[in-house]
This record gives C-alpha cells, sequence and structure tokens, in this order.
C-alpha cells in the first residue's frame, strides 16, 4: 500500500483538476499550471492511469509508456511515487537518458524546460498520445544546449509548445499546495503579491516566527520540535551549500555547518550540498528523514514541514537582500503545512513591516 | 426479494465516494454533508440532484467518456416510507441508502471496466470499503437494460427534512468513525510487533539515505583514511538496521526465543573444534562473561550470524547486504561496477517496497479476533454521546471515564470542513479537557504550547495512558499515518485509544484505506459481519427512525445564529435580566452571561455553565428555562 502522501484523496479535488484527471489517455494535450497547482502530481497519476489501463486490457501485453523529465530531483521525487504506487520504475527516465524509442505514450514533465527540437523528438516517438506539463514562468533557460546534438536551441514556453504541436491547452490557475496562511508571509517577501489569493488551501495555522539566543538554540529548537512533534517529512533551509559560499558573515548558515552541528548532536538527517550528485544521487524521498538543503535546492520540492533558521539581520544584509530575496521566496513556499522561521538576532529586513498578523 | 437499480458512472469519483462511506446519499447531500466528498455527479436522463432515482430494472442509459455502472439494491435497505413514485418502474428515494452485503451488488457493463474501477479506486485514499463488496461485483449486459420513461424532474419536491437527515447522517459517520478507530487500533495494538517489521523496513530505508547522502559528498575528501573513518558509522548503522529487522523477522517467523539448544545445534555445524554440546556450553559461558567483562557484543554475533544462518532462505535480506556492499564499494574502490548507482538504488528501493508489502499482505491475510465486545458501547444520537460499560475497554473505571469523557467532546467539536483539522476546534477539545481535569483548567502545558505560548513540550507531562493518547491525537488530527508513526516513535502503550480519538473527530468517511485493509480482507469476515450486526440497530435508527435532532447543531453553528440573534437584542434586556436572575445567585459576571447566552441548546447550556462557573445542572436549568420565558424564543431559540 502506498503511503498517504502518494494516494490522492478525490474528496479534496476541486472541479478544474476533477477534469483535468477526467481527461482520456488517449487524448494528448498541454497542462501550464503555477508553483504548488500540483502538476507533477497529476503527471503521475495519468502514467497511472495509463499503466491500470493497460493491465485491465491486457496484463501479458501492457501498452509501453515514458514519464519523461528534465531535473534530477523531480526524478527523483517522482521515482518514490512511482516506486510506491506499484508502476515499473523503469518508465520514469531523465532526458539524457531517453533513447527516443517510440512508445505509446509519453507524458513530460517541466517540458518548459526542453528545446524546440527536443519537444518534436517526444512528440513524434508518441504512437497514442502525448501529455506535457510545466509553468512558462518557472522556465530555467530561453536557450539551451540540445542533449543529444550539443547546438544551442531555444527553449519553448507552455504556449508555444502547445501551438507548435496543435494540442488543446489547459491552465491550472490556483496553488492547492500551499496552505493561505503561509502565502499571506511568503508574499510579503516575494514578487508576487497576489499569491495568498491564489492558494485554496486555509491552513491549520500561521507560520511561527520565534527567536532564540544564538544560532546553535535555533538548531536545538528544531531537533526539538522534530522529535516533539515526530514530524516525517520535513525539510531545513539555509542560504548556502558551504562556508565559502556567499559573505564572510554568513557563517554558520550553511549546509556544512549545519550539518556538522546535528551530526555532533546525533540527530539523523539527510543532506544535499551544491556537490552533491557526481554519481548522480538524489534526495531520497522514501526517508523519513528531516532533510538539509539550501533554499536553491528545494525548488519543485514540497515538504509537510518546512524550517527556515537564521532569519536575522546582519546576515540578512544588503549584499544578502539583493542576491536572495528570490531564493528565500522559493524556500517560504515549499511547505504544504507548517512553517517555522527563526533568528537569533534582529530579524530579517525582508520582515520589515510584516503585520503581526500574519505570523504567530 | 424485489430490487432497485441506481445508475452510475464512474464520472467525479462516484466509485471512490460511494465506497468510502458505504452509502450513497442524494446528491443535494454531498455539498452540505461537512464530511467526505463534498460533490456527486448527476447523469442527465437518470440521476437527480434531489433524489436517488431508484429504477425497477436495469436502465437503459449513457455516459460516454466514463464507465458505467449500476447499484443493484435489495429493497431490504430501503425505507419504503421515503419512496415516492414517479412512473411505472421509476422512484425517487429522498433518503441515504447504507450497504451492507448481503443488500449490494454493483454491476459493471464489461470486465475491463470492473478491472479499472477497481484498480484506480485502489489509489484513492479513503476508499475503503471497494474490497469488502469485491464478491458483489459482477457483469450486466446492455441487453439486459430497460428503457424507461423520461424523469419529469418538477415532479420531484425538495425534502423538508433534508437537514435533519444530513445531520444524522453526519453524526452516524462520526460514531462509526469511532468505532472504527476502535476496532483498527486494536489490530494495531495487538499486532504491533506484526507491525514493527514494517518499522524495521522503514529504518533501513532512513539509514540507507543517511549514508548515501554523506557517499557523494566524502567523494570530494581526499583523505581516503578519512573518508573511511567519517563514513564507518553510517555503513555500521545500516547493516545494523539490516540485522535488526531479520531478528524481527527471524523471531515472527520462528517464535520468540534463541535458547542455547538451538545455538548448541548451530555452533556444532560451524565450528569443527567444538566437537560436543558441553564444548558449546563452555564455549558460550566464556563469551557470554567476556562480553560482560569488557563490553564486547561477541554473544549478539553468534545470536545474528544464527539468524542469518536460519533466514538464509529469505533473499531479502541476503539480496540486500549485497547490493548495499556493491553500492559502498562504488564510492570507495575506483573500479567500474557491475550495475550504476541508479540500478543499484532502484533495486535496494525495489526490495525493500516488495518486502513490506509482501509482509503486510501476509498480516491482512490472517483472521483477527477483537478483544472488545462492542454491545458494551451505546450511542445516543440525541445527545451525541456513547456510553461505555465499565472495564468495556480494559482499563480501570477511572480510565474508562476518561476515554469516555474525552470521545464525548471530540464527538461534540467534531471535524466538520475539507481540508486540515482547523486549530481553534482542536482547541476546544484540549480545552474541554483540561477544564475537566486538569488544576491549571484550560491554561495547560498542552494548550499553551499549541497556542505557541511556551516552545517546549513533553509527552510525559501527560498524567496518564489515556492523556497520552489524547496529546497523541492533538498532534496528528489528520493523518491515521502519522498518528500511527508518533504512538510507534513515542512507544506509547494501548493506542487503541488514540485511533478512537482520531476516527471520532474524522468520521468513517476520512478513514485512510491503509488502516482497514485487515478489517475488510475476504479472511476476515467473521469481523466485518460482528460489526456490521452491531452497527445495524443504528442505521435503521438513521433511516427509519429518525431521531429528532435537529435543535442539536454543531457548536460552530449554533454560535454563529445565536450570535447574530443577540446582536439584535437591546442591551439593556440582558442587562436587566441578568441584574434579576442571576447577579448574586451565581458565580457568573455579566460578560460571562453574554457568552453563554449564546448556548441555545440545553445540555451545552448545562455543561458550561457547570464547567466553567460550577453551577449544580438543576440550577442550570432553571436558569436555562427562565432564559428561554424571557427572550423570544422563536429568536434566540429554534
Amino acid at each position: 500500500m502506498p503511503r498517504e502522501k502518494w494516494l490522492i484523496d478525490p474528496s479534496e479535488l476541486d472541479e478544474f483538476q476533477r477534469k483535468i484527471r477526467g481527461l482520456s489517455i488517449n487524448e494528448s494535450y498541454v497542462i501550464k499550471g503555477c508553483a504548488g497547482s500540483g502538476k507533477t502530481l497529476l503527471a503521475l497519476y495519468r502514467a497511472l492511469d495509463i499503466h491500470i489501463n493497460s493491465i485491465a486490457e491486457d496484463e501479458d501485453d501492457p501498452a509501453s509508456f515514458t514519464v519523461v523529465v528534465y531535473t534530477k530531483a523531480l526524478k527523483g521525487f517522482l521515482r518514490s511515487g512511482i516506486t510506491e504506487l506499484a508502476i515499473p520504475i523503469h518508465q520514469i527516465i531523465h532526458f539524457q537518458k531517453w533513447d527516443c524509442d517510440a512508445v505509446d505514450y509519453i507524458i513530460v514533465d517541466e517540458a518548459q524546460d526542453f528545446t524546440e527540437n527536443e519537444i518534436k523528438e517526444l512528440s513524434d516517438a508518441s504512437i497514442k498520445s502525448i501529455m506535457l506539463y510545466g509553468d512558462s514562468e518557472q522556465q530555467l533557460y530561453k536557450k539551451k544546449r540540445n542533449e543529444k546534438t550539443s547546438a544551442m536551441e531555444k527553449t519553448l514556453t507552455i504556449e508555444q509548445i502547445a501551438a507548435q504541436l496543435s494540442l488543446p491547452q489547459f491552465e491550472l490557475l490556483k496553488n492547492y499546495r500551499l496552505p493561505s496562511t503561509i502565502a499571506a508571509l511568503a508574499a510579503h517577501v516575494g514578487a508576487d503579491k497576489a499569491l495568498e489569493s491564489k492558494c485554496v488551501k486555509i491552513g491549520l495555522e500561521k507560520p511561527r516566527l520565534k527567536k532564540f539566543g544564538d544560532w546553535k538554540k535555533e538548531l536545538d529548537y528544531i531537533i526539538n520540535e522534530i522529535h516533539t512533534r515526530n514530524y516525517t517529512d520535513v525539510a531545513i533551509l539555509v542560504p548556502f551549500a558551504d562556508r565559502s559560499k556567499g559573505p564572510q558573515n554568513n557563517f554558520h548558515r550553511n549546509i556544512q555547518d549545519v550539518n556538522a552541528y546535528l551530526d555532533e548532536k546525533k540527530f539523523a538527517h539527510e543532506y544535499k550540498t551544491s556537490d552533491f550528485g557526481k554519481k548522480g544521487l538524489e534526495i531520497d524521498f522514501e526517508s523519513n528523514l528531516p532533510k538539509l538543503l539550501t533554499y536553491h535546492a528545494s525548488k519543485g520540492l514540497q515538504f509537510e514541514t518546512v524550517f527556515i533558521p537564521f532569519c536575522d539581520y546582519p546576515g540578512h544584509d544588503r549584499w544578502f537582500i539583493d542576491k536572495y530575496q528570490t531564493p528565500l521566496y522559493v524556500g517560504l513556499t515549499r511547505s504544504y503545512r507548517n512553517l517555522y522561521i527563526t533568528h537569533s538576532d534582529r530579524v530579517t529586513p525582508f520582515f520589515d513591516g510584516l503585520s503581526p498578523s500574519k505570523y504567530q | 426479494m424485489a430490487h432497485y437499480y441506481y445508475p452510475l458512472s464512474t464520472r467525479d469519483f462516484a466509485f471512490e465516494n460511494i465506497f468510502s462511506t458505504e452509502s450513497v446519499s442524494p446528491a443535494i447531500y454531498y455539498p452540505k454533508k461537512g464530511f467526505g466528498f463534498d460533490y456527486f455527479p448527476v447523469l442527465p436522463g437518470v440521476n437527480n440532484e434531489q433524489a436517488i432515482i431508484l429504477f425497477s430494472r436495469p436502465p437503459v442509459y449513457q455516459d460516454e467518456n466514463n464507465s458505467k455502472f449500476i447499484l443493484k439494491i435489495a429493497e431490504a435497505a430501503i425505507n419504503h416510507d421515503e419512496l415516492v413514485f414517479l412512473a411505472e418502474g421509476v422512484f425517487a428515494y429522498n433518503s441515504t441508502i447504507y450497504f451492507e452485503k448481503e443488500h449490494l451488488s454493483v454491476l459493471f457493463f464489461s470486465a475491463k471496466e470492473l478491472r479499472v474501477a477497481e484498480l484506480k479506486s485502489n489509489m484513492s485514499l479513503p476508499t475503503k470499503a471497494a474490497e469488502k463488496y469485491r464478491s458483489s461485483f459482477k457483469l450486466v449486459n446492455e441487453t439486459e437494460c430497460q428503457t424507461f420513461p423520461a424523469i419529469d424532474a418538477s415532479t420531484i419536491k425538495p425534502d423538508h427534512e433534508l437537514p435533519l437527515k444530513v445531520a444524522l447522517d453526519k453524526r452516524y459517520n462520526h460514531f462509526k468513525g469511532f468505532i472504527y478507530g476502535l476496532v483498527i487500533g486494536q489490530i494495531a495494538n495487538d499486532r504491533k510487533k506484526e507491525f514493527g517489521l514494517k518499522v524495521r523496513f522503514q529504518e533501513i530505508t532512513n539509514a540507507f539515505a543517511e549514508l548515501k547522502s554523506r557517499l557523494d559528498d566524502q567523494l570530494s575528501t581526499k583523505d581516503k583514511s578519512e573518508t573511511t573513518r567519517r563514513l564507518h558509522p553510517f555503513i555500521d548503522k545500516l547493516f545494523k538496521a539490516i540485522s535488526f529487522a531479520e531478528t524481527e523477522y527471524f523471531h515472527l517467523t520462528f517464535g520468540d526465543d534463541i535458547g542455547e539448544p538451538m545455538l548448541i545445534e548451530y555452533l556444532l555445524s560451524k565450528q569443527s573444534r567444538l566437537k560436543s554440546a558441553p564444548d558449546v556450553t563452555r564455549y558460550l559461558d566464556f563469551i557470554i562473561t567476556n562480553d560482560e567483562l569488557f563490553g564486547s557484543s561477541n554473544y549478539k554475533k553468534i545470536v545474528d550470524g544464527y539468524v542469518r544462518d536460519r533466514t538464509g532462505s529469505v533473499k531479502v535480506f541476503q539480496e540486500l547486504r549485497k547490493y548495499i556492499e556493491q553500492f559502498i564499494e562504488i564510492f570507495e574502490v575506483e573500479k567500474k561496477p557491475r550495475y550504476s548507482v541508479d540500478e543499484l538504488n532502484n533495486r535496494i528501493k525495489l526490495l525493500l517496497r516488495n518486502a513490506t508489502e509482501a509482509h503486510l499482505e501476509q498480516l491482512s491475510a490472517s483472521s483477527y479476533d477483537l478483544r472488545t465486545d462492542l454491545g458494551g458501547i451505546a450511542y445516543d444520537f440525541i445527545a451525541n454521546e456513547v456510553a461505555l460499560n465499565t472495564g468495556q475497554v480494559y482499563l480501570n473505571t477511572k480510565a474508562d471515564n476518561e476515554f469516555t469523557f474525552i470521545i464525548n467532546a471530540i464527538l461534540k467539536f467534531a471535524k466538520s470542513n475539507k481540508g486540515p483539522a482547523q486549530k481553534e476546534m482542536i482547541l476546544k477539545i484540549v480545552e474541554e479537557i483540561g477544564n475537566n481535569y486538569s488544576k491549571r483548567g484550560k491554561e495547560t502545558l498542552l494548550y499553551q504550547y499549541l497556542e505557541n505560548r511556551i516552545d517546549v513540550y513533553s509527552l510525559d507531562n501527560a498524567s496518564n495512558l489515556v492523556m497520552k493518547n489524547f496529546v497523541a491525537f492533538v498532534f496528528n488530527p489528520d493523518s491515521l499515518e502519522k498518528l500511527d508513526n508518533f504512538l510507534i516513535s513515542k512507544e506509547v502503550e494501548e493506542r487503541w485509544m488514540a485511533f478512537s480519538f482520531w476516527g471520532a473527530y474524522n468520521g468513517f468517511a476520512n478513514i485512510s484505506k491503509n488502516y482497514t485493509r485487515d478489517i475488510f480482507n475476504a479472511n476476515n469476515s467473521k469481523l466485518q459481519d460482528y460489526i456490521d450486526s452491531y452497527l445495524r440497530p443504528y442505521i435503521l435508527t438513521v433511516v427509519n427512525g429518525k431521531p429528532n435532532i435537529i435543535r442539536v447543531e454543531e457548536p460552530s453553528e449554533v454560535l454563529n445564529q445565536a450570535s447574530a440573534v443577540l446582536e439584535n437584542t437591546p442591551e439593556e434586556w440582558i442587562v436587566n435580566f441578568f441584574n434579576s436572575n442571576v447577579a448574586n445567585q451565581y458565580k457568573l459576571n455579566i460578560d460571562e452571561f453574554t457568552e453563554a447566552l449564546k448556548l441555545t441548546q440545553q445540555k451545552l447550556f448545562q455543561d458550561e455553565l457547570k464547567l466553567k462557573y460550577q453551577v449544580a445542572k438543576k440550577d442550570s436549568l432553571k436558569l436555562f428555562n427562565a432564559i428561554r420565558k424571557y427572550f423570544d424564543p422563536n429568536a434566540l431559540f429554534h
């Protein structure tokens, strides 16, 4: 039985989500969805629908399908879901390893990160249908090197992909992941001031903002809170991978130092630095250990509980404010339930003017 | 036996919906219920928003983009007073139909559609009861379907009893949730050793993840001996986790004790220098003494070796070790590996998943005898309270009373919203329990911690097992899986109590299928039948008796309505009444009295005055009646 986080709860779906879930597997289409709209889970469940229909038709000769992804973190996340939903694991492929073989169905996630020719190749390889999911707003590059030919090519927006392949486009406008209580605070930091109005979930409680005597006490509190509540889907997000990154006053605000402190406290956890991945290993989503990540590395991921320590001045100085507004915003919007922000000096200037009604 | 036919389709998760509650209601109920799905599809031509349209034969109908299926319902499941004749062989039914195994069949139009519906519903979190009715899923041919006249929707009138029926469905859902919570909890409690193996497999996954983090990171370290030193604790932890799981597996498979006779046989076959049983006994004594003197763990190593030897036929542990060793080698030794890191990672993950799944399948397949006589539990629909016979659930009288009090407080503030639990309602429950059982009253440490006024809370603060289970529920009101993990991690005993609290709060509709599969497995039909026969009288009460509970609305709704009325009541009326009837007689000030006025149910009013102001029930009843007389009863009371 899959763990609860991988099972859908149809009672929580709204009319529009149901409409998209109800599309036939033989229809080709493009889904555009904002951050938190759940498009990756929709892609996963599309794969499941194909798998189910296929084995119900002929268990001995199931239809062929491939899920193609662009980022390794996403592959790790989807692989975990695919394992739990008992879909054959080899059917999720990183684009670099895709062999261009024709299959009945192709599902593409983060379609905005593929080049025009890559999209064409994917489309040509699908025999029955192709479903593409993505968000133009989250496009990383306007141009990039074709993974197969090494030539520089332009990438396409979701709208352009739909037009190029002459496919219908559906758009998910709401954020189903982020509780509005967290969005209200995150919107103060980020550029999207309408974020709260896009959120469907009300949220159990407001984000917690807590002050401690020093950075170690912040981490002690985090350790204790994880133990007390027995949180099992947690991220601890910090700005830097190691001490060499960022200005000097960012000592301890990095994976390296926090990892050393957590190890010293014998606090089991996983971590990922910017140097991580030499052998292609990714965060393990089947484990229920807290994951220590940089803001950047958390992009595209979601956790039940997110802790963001060290949110204080002078760490958040002018340089930091200029460079880290978007990464911090990414971190603040990773939680689908609880958000804790801690500091041990004057609270970050990012929160200047923040109404006390937005946190507890 | 005559049957009625209700045509449906898989549109909008109708199949998942009905088997999340074991019932089907008129579509208009769903957005009003406050539990489960808040929508239900209406197929043009054969369905209606206001009522369930029943046919005397399978009808001809279409739904091109979805799979059709028909509920075949025995007339014994129907209250004939609710049937309204529409046309020859067509009826409107104005009530919820509760399923029972002998009264329901589900008819599909092809084997493939049946299979797809089943497989899809397997991935729906709340859809638990499909397995129970599996043997009633049948095929029907289009040629068996009959054409009926089109329904004239104008002839179907809105049901004036709808609020009462929805309120009864809701109460039944939470009461049933409590009963299922109790049963699920007892299974979890009594099989904690067996379920423990699942936890051991999770620990292997965790230890593997922890090691992987370090392995890749350590590649950048040039000093190999330093790398080995740093990695050693994590490698050690992983192999210990495997040994631990293996030992637990051994105990579950071969029994609890690993005694000397087993070790003698094992060591005689493994160590040629040991020639006889006395040799082995002396050798073991020597090992034990050495372990005691020098803190070594050689005896445990022998036991582990024995376990490994016996479980040798169980490939999962052998293969896990093999793949993990290969995995580590890739990082430690610069040689071309047989499998890629990705491939090994996949193999390890699949081994763990399949082993966990196989173990849980095996568990579900074994029958379970419930140790509680459900007959000792009674539910009063009007009071919305359960009563337990003393000693019913294996506790002492004090604990039984605490348990019952908590269940009733939870039923009073049960969940009635989509999404996560509302913090205010959880706080209300905590407040109610604190007021009744803590010297601090509402201001318990738990309350302060939840209110974010203190940073630290320990489960040790809970005074006894009932309260520990209560705290577990309060920390995990939304997910049974999280509650279960919490209880295991904190080693809370008698965890059926926390499961009962969760079930009462969330109701049956929200219970995850992962926790009912032991009950709904075909091998546990005796237990299913027992629960069904216990619940049957309550279903009959809901369907036929319809006790008038409409005045006893949800506390939050009552508060909102009463507040609105109070706003229009001249303040001097309240002050006058207070001065002549309350001041100097009860320990309430004017503000507290105004708050109490919002409680328009007699019982809530009495409970509140008893808890907060120590007003005896007979006095509060007198006051309640006086208020009713003085204020406009049509406005304030309804």
